[in-house]
């Protein structure tokens, strides 16, 4: 278990959230202070321009009118030159500018004498028993050493505007980004359980375990998806692994056969050096030997060709119906010479997208199936013709036909129905038939009911 | 006849070179392509029989090399492999025919001879003439003597190609191949059904055999 904590946190998606989470929360902050700064700014451009006026206002007066007039204008008529402590208050309540006029000797000549400040701006603490308040104000000097400071009490709404930024950088900083991170922990921990459990079956597979499947949460989504197009293909390695056997072992039958029958004719040669006619009929007999051999290998390297799909990036376009014109043609003279009937039936013009060297192999293997499978006297027939929705190709004889036993077999390499295999052949004919249909999208069948042997091939039309 | 083998495996070398000379050849055999591409540099040939798997090259590549260089000494390559693709290959890179191993002898200097017969005409011809045989290619008739022959288009076109190859054996592969366009290995007497026909309306009725069978090869159709 902790060691899946472990790889949770090095997970892709894990540290994808931290980096998301990481992001939001910085963008946040950028976005809630650049907001707080700009309220702030305009607060204080908004003070600063009042003093600034009323600082220009009580310069004239000083100059032009006399430090007299000024305390007179300044002073309202009920109140004392110097400000008292309570007065303080009122100008606190109705937010109206703080002011000292001081002399040479920073003795107070008017205004509250607990505002202070250095020349030019500057932010201080007011003195007062119980205001404990900053201004920001702005001193100035007159003539012969007198002073005058202006000053605001910073405005509530300002100090509210810095307590919102700093409490809500705190809540981001404390409260969403570990939330977002627990979140993001145990999101990830999900996809990654799900993910490890597909990667597990995975290295279990490859560890020879190959009935190992990835785990399905009945869910429906991507994971469940993945899992299941990955059993899909697990069951289809087992299914082509599981046929390697028996395809060994059907090799190796088909192969020993012409083998032995190669070195039995050597040997022959060897004890029928002295006539001349029986070497003949051996060698004969070993040539035909090696290329049943060659036929095998053949129709082995082709199937591997098909299966792989090599040669699915050449299709054009085929003329179905010249193809088994043609090929119907070659056949007619064979089938009439091995005392059979044929009648094929093509309707011309039609054509498919395909290989036209797989296509004619596929109907020269089912040919070659039908002369050599039918009865004596059988009535073979071909025909080609549109159906529904389909190009329909049907080869077939009235005889003897495939047991029902053994029609889910006869595609399957190496398979053939007489058990003694006495008749020549490799019994890949077929599998290469159906592999090279599965390859043109087309299925073939094998009449269930019919008397004989009838193979259709059904080409969907495409949609 | 020069011929110049390209072939890495000394087995298969000696019987070329052996089986060659008995049909009356002169052959030089090298194992790797550079010697091959050199020889064919220095020397005449006739035609290159070239291996498709050589050691440290291609036998593709040393054919474009070959084709490249503007040689165009007629090449059959030899392949191991059995895929369409690898053929398509062979013959784009310029290889003149395509010969899968094992292969009988007598395939291999049948499709030599056609390979190094020239057209002795541009210009197709529309009569064939061999000793008492006319085919007229327009009017699609065949003759022997006066008696003309009712040929099937598939016979029309087996004859054509024999006389085309007068005194040269045709193999049943290479019918096949050229008649019908087919390359597979019929279990089934295909070719020996046609031929068979053929020969019955060419020969049977007249004095003389003019095909013959090559047994274990082909055909060969002459004059006599």
């Amino acid at each position: 278990m902790s060691s899946a904590r472990n790889n949770t946190l090095g997970s892709a998606v894990f540290q994808q959230t931290l980096i998301a989470s990481g992001i939001f929360v910085l963008v946040s902050l950028a976005l809630i202070w650049a907001i707080c700064g700009f309220l702030i700014w305009q607060i204080d451009r908004d003070v600063a321009a009042d003093i600034d006026e009323a600082i220009l206002y009580a310069e004239e007066t000083y100059y032009g009118r006399g430090v007299d007039v000024l305390i007179e204008e300044a002073i309202q008529d009920d109140t004392d030159i110097i400000w008292s402590e309570d007065y303080l208050y009122e100008i606190l309540e109705s937010q109206q500018l703080i002011w000292v006029l001081r002399d040479a000797d920073y003795e107070p000549i008017a205004g509250y004498p607990g505002l202070h400040g250095d020349e030019g701006w500057s932010t201080s603490w007011v003195d007062h028993p119980e205001i404990g308040q900053e201004v920001r104000g702005q001193r100035v000097y007159l003539r012969g050493g007198d002073s005058l400071s202006v000053a605001a009490f910073i405005p509530e709404r300002r100090v509210e505007l810095i307590g919102f930024g700093i409490f809500t950088t705190l809540a981001l900083l404390l409260i969403v980004l570990p939330l977002s991170l627990i979140t993001g922990y145990f999101v990830s921990g999900r996809v990654f359980r799900r993910i490890e459990d597909i990667s597990a079956t995975a290295a279990a597979v490859g560890a020879g375990e190959m009935t190992t499947r990835a785990p399905l949460t009945g869910r429906h989504d991507e994971f469940d998806r993945l899992a299941g197009s990955i059993n899909g293909m697990l069951d289809e390695v087992s299914a082509l692994n599981s046929n390697v056997e028996a395809i060994s072992v059907g090799v190796a039958h088909d192969l020993r056969t012409p083998l032995t029958n190669i070195g039995g004719r050597l040997e022959l040669i060897r004890r029928d050096q002295a006539d001349p006619d029986a070497v003949d009929g051996h060698v004969d007999a070993a040539e035909n030997a090696q290329a049943q051999l060659l036929r095998i290998f053949d129709a082995l390297l082709r199937l591997g060709e098909v299966k792989a799909g090599k040669r699915k990036a050449a299709f054009d376009t085929v003329d179905l119906s010249s193809l088994l014109k043609d090929l119907t043609e070659a056949y007619d003279p064979v089938l009439v010479d091995a005392h059979k009937t044929f009648t094929p039936d093509i309707a011309p013009g039609l054509s498919i997208q395909g290989d036209r060297e797989l296509l004619e192999q596929m109907i020269f293997n089912l040919l070659e199936n039908a002369v050599e499978h039918s009865r004596d006297a059988a009535k073979v027939f071909a025909s080609l013709k549109h159906d529904g929705d389909a190009t329909v190709v049907r080869i077939g004889d009235d005889g003897p036909g495939i047991s029902p036993a053994d029609r889910d077999r006869i595609f399957d390499r190496f398979f053939r129905a007489d058990a003694s295999r006495s008749t020549p052949g490799s019994g890949l004919g077929l599998s290469l038939v159906q592999a090279i249909a599965e390859m043109h999208g087309a299925t073939v069948t094998l009449d269930p009911d019919a008397t004989g042997a009838i193979f259709t091939i059904r080409f969907p039309d495409p949609s | 006849m020069h011929i110049l083998i390209v072939e890495d495996d000394a087995e298969t070398g000696q019987y070329l070179e052996r089986g060659l000379r008995e049909a009356g050849w002169d052959t030089q055999w090298h194992d790797t392509p550079q010697a091959g591409i050199l020889a064919l540099s220095s020397h005449s040939f006739d035609a290159v029989i070239l291996d498709r798997m050589l050691p440290g090259m291609d036998g593709v590549d040393a054919l474009r090399l070959i084709r490249a260089a503007n040689v165009d000494t007629p090449v059959l390559m030899l392949t191991a492999r059995t895929s369409i693709d690898d053929r398509v290959e062979g013959l784009e890179a310029g290889a003149d025919d395509y010969l899968i191993k094992p292969f009988a002898l007598s395939e291999l200097i049948a499709r030599l001879k056609i390979i190094t017969r020239r057209p002795k005409h541009v210009v197709e011809e529309t009569q064939l003439m061999l000793g008492a045989l006319t085919l007229d290619r327009v009017q699609r008739t065949a003759h022997r003597g006066d008696v003309a022959l009712d040929l099937s288009p598939l016979e029309f076109k087996l004859l054509d190609y024999l006389m085309q190859h007068p005194g040269e054996v045709v193999t049943r592969t290479i019918l096949l191949e050229k008649v019908w366009g087919y390359r597979f290995d019929p279990k089934t007497s295909l070719v020996q059904t046609h031929m068979s026909r053929l020969r019955a309306k060419v020969d049977k009725p007249f004095d003389t055999e003019m095909i013959r069978t090559v047994r274990g090869s082909g055909y060969v159709i002459s004059a006599q």
